[in-house]
């Protein structure tokens, strides 16, 4: 509750807490649609400086891994960002850390910006498998969104991809395979198996103030040049032209709710004031973590709150070549994927499917970082024979909702002045199938390229990008947050519009499908049709 | 006495290479070795023998490190992650490895274009008509 010695704001239209992707995309699409609204967002970290990132920076490697690491954790114990206003987040009992931007952009400012959409079998894997629930709305539903989405990102790829439904033409030719990706190709071809170059959020050719890609490398260290799509490049500044504020360094501590209704927000301002922003709507894009935090910590109750938490279970395979390969060159999510195994086939053991993507290598010092042993003259031998003769095979499963698999809150204040968050989460022996069965598919592709050695990494950790479920879509009040257009069932002018959503996940990044659902909620909000 | 504990303690971490060109040892990479004495002071006290551990042959070394990396992990591992991080990040190292020293921007990196007749044969993937279900 508002108290006397708060800040106090005139009341506005809609509040958006969070300026990553689900926060920017809803922002700009509802200034589109409803100009004469008034429409400010609060975000608790601060714009990127270009200017200074660490691919400049001599000690670029050092800075990955400590306070421009892609987990807020490693970034906090390095001393904090600056930018990115992170909190901790127990981790401990989770098989899988996870990994965020707490500024303007959110993750997308360290993605990977690999950009593809879900199958139109991912909303409905109950009537389809049996299994999880269906979305409320099908892939044809969305698809004029995500249309919107990538004209937005702008796409570099390769139209014609018999995984999916027709999409329209790639605004940009896709990025190069390299030799890395070259010698995949040639594998998956000789396997008679599924392989496309990726849907990439990254420029390959310069549009106005964003340059091509030069390959340079640490994407997820904030992209020097802009060629790689953030939502500070994309969507804010033309929700910015379109009126929308946007308002830095505020930490969003609690919605207000009365009787039933959000009356607005309370957030802490950068100079470390306790402010009051009353607005009709609240909208709630934090991520899978931050959101289910925030509606904790505000009261909002639901059953299905915090729980069934999806990651994307994730491990690794890769080969070791003779010749020389790529290594740390260009995109890290790239060059091509496979959705060879990405439907249903009961006779592998399990449903659902996995995504193969071959991806660029790590930094040096990352590589080195990981070696097994880890030091002494061994493990030098084995970075001389690794370190550009090496090609990894990302194999990411579908998780499907669970329960047990969830977002808490602990009774100890962090220093954002919101209760601490845990995070607890078990691969299910449903996803360790499926994870084996994708890492020899992998493996058999990277025999087939030549692979003279083969290293597994049967789990991989720090892979928690992609943060969904904790605050799912549905009808039903016991078993979801939200309805279809992300208006909670217990503050229904409380609009949750993340990855928080999703009912389940399917097999691959779920970024172009955050931006499109964002965007298909802001239609819904003022009842309107794409 | 420390100094030199510090530097044998790195060359059996990181004691290079005969390939070439020859990766050097740690104590002639150039790190620096400020930070790096702090954090190898509790190694140091956890192998409590410090002529010992000069006077031994490589092998030993490495074993007697071994047990310091059991028995005192946090400040082995905090010791390691700095020594491979100023390790990998210095010069003689880069080069050694055929790797530039300059950043990765504003320069980049080339890669050759995309073979055409590569993504020719993606038509043999699009012949094989739908592949998603609905």
């Amino acid at each position: 509750m508002a108290s006397g010695r708060q800040i106090k704001f005139g009341p506005i239209d809609v509040a958006i807490v969070g300026a990553g992707l689900g926060g920017a995309a809803f922002a700009r699409r509802l200034a589109g649609r409803a100009p004469r609204l008034r429409i400010l967002c609060f975000e608790r970290g601060d714009w990127l400086d270009r200017a200074n990132l660490p691919a400049q920076q001599p000690d670029w490697q050092r800075l990955s891994l400590g306070r421009w690491a892609t987990s807020p954790n490693l970034r906090l114990q390095a001393g904090g960002n600056g930018i990115s206003a992170d909190y901790p987040i127990d981790d401990s009992g989770s098989d899988f850390k996870p990994l965020m931007w707490n500024g303007v952009g959110g993750s997308t400012i360290n993605w990977a910006a690999h950009f593809p959409r879900l199958h139109p079998s991912d909303f409905k894997i109950r009537t389809l498998d049996g299994v999880g629930d269906d979305w409320p709305f099908s892939y044809f539903d969305l698809e004029p969104y995500y249309d919107l989405n990538d004209e937005a990102f702008g796409v570099s790829g390769l139209a014609g991809d018999p995984a999916y439904p027709p999409k329209k033409s790639r605004r940009m030719p896709p990025l190069p395979l390299g030799r890395l990706g070259a010698k995949a190709a040639r594998a998956f071809d000789a396997l008679g198996w599924h392989w496309w170059p990726v849907d990439a959020a990254i420029n390959t050719v310069t549009e106005g103030t964003r340059e091509a890609c030069n390959h340079c490398g640490p994407c997820q260290q904030g992209c020097a040049n802009g060629a790689k799509s953030s939502t500070d490049l994309t969507y804010w500044p033309r929700a910015i032209a379109s009126g929308v504020g946007l308002r830095t360094n505020c930490i969003v501590q609690e919605i207000v709710v009365e009787g039933g209704v959000a009356t607005g927000i309370r957030y802490r301002d950068g100079n470390g004031r306790d402010c009051w922003q009353p607005a009709s709507t609240i909208v709630v894009a934090g991520n899978g973590i931050g959101t289910a935090r925030l509606l904790m910590a505000s009261g909002i109750e639901s059953p299905a709150l915090g729980r069934n938490l999806m990651f994307h279970p994730a491990a690794y395979v890769r080969g070791m070549f003779t010749e020389e390969l790529d290594g740390p060159v260009g995109p890290v999510g790239c060059a091509l994927y496979s959705h060879e195994f990405y439907e249903t086939d009961e006779t592998r053991g399990f449903k659902r499917g996995i995504h193969l993507q071959v991806t660029r290598e790590n930094p040096l010092l990352v590589q080195a970082s990981r070696l097994e042993p880890a030091w002494g003259a061994e493990a030098q031998r084995l970075l001389r024979e690794e370190f550009r003769h090496s090609m990894a095979v990302l194999v990411m499963a579908e998780d499907l909702p669970e329960l047990h698999n969830r977002v808490t809150m602990a009774r100890e204040m962090e220093a954002d002045g919101m209760p601490g968050v845990r995070v607890e989460y078990t691969l299910s022996r449903e996803a360790r199938r499926a994870l084996d069965f994708g890492m020899a598919r992998a493996e058999e592709m990277l025999r087939a390229a030549g692979a003279h050695r083969i290293v597994r990494v049967p789990l991989a950790p720090y892979t928690g990008w992609h943060l969904l479920g904790t605050a799912r879509m549905g009808s039903d009040p016991a078993t979801s947050v939200t309805n279809a257009d992300g208006c909670c069932h217990a503050v229904p002018n409380v609009i949750v519009a993340d990855g928080s959503l999703f009912p389940t996940a399917g097999a691959c990044n779920p970024g172009s499908t955050i931006g499109a659902l964002a965007l298909k909620l802001a239609d819904a909000l003022v009842g309107a049709r794409p | 006495m420390t100094r030199t504990m510090l530097l044998a303690i790195l060359d059996t971490m990181l004691p290079g290479d005969e390939g070439e060109p020859p990766l050097p040892p740690a104590s002639e990479a150039g790190l620096d070795l400020t930070r790096l004495e702090r954090l190898a002071e509790p190694v140091i006290t956890a192998l409590g023998e410090n002529d010992g551990f000069l006077a031994a042959a490589a092998a030993d070394r490495v074993a007697k490190l071994r047990i310091v990396e059991l028995n005192a992990p946090v400040a082995f591992k905090a010791l390691l992650a700095e020594a491979l991080a100023g390790y990998y990040e210095a010069p003689p190292v880069l080069a050694a490895l055929g790797w530039r020293v300059a950043p990765p921007q504003p320069h980049g990196h080339d890669v050759a274009p995309n073979d055409e007749a590569l993504f020719r044969t993606l038509e043999k993937v699009k012949s094989r008509g739908q592949l998603w279900r609905a």
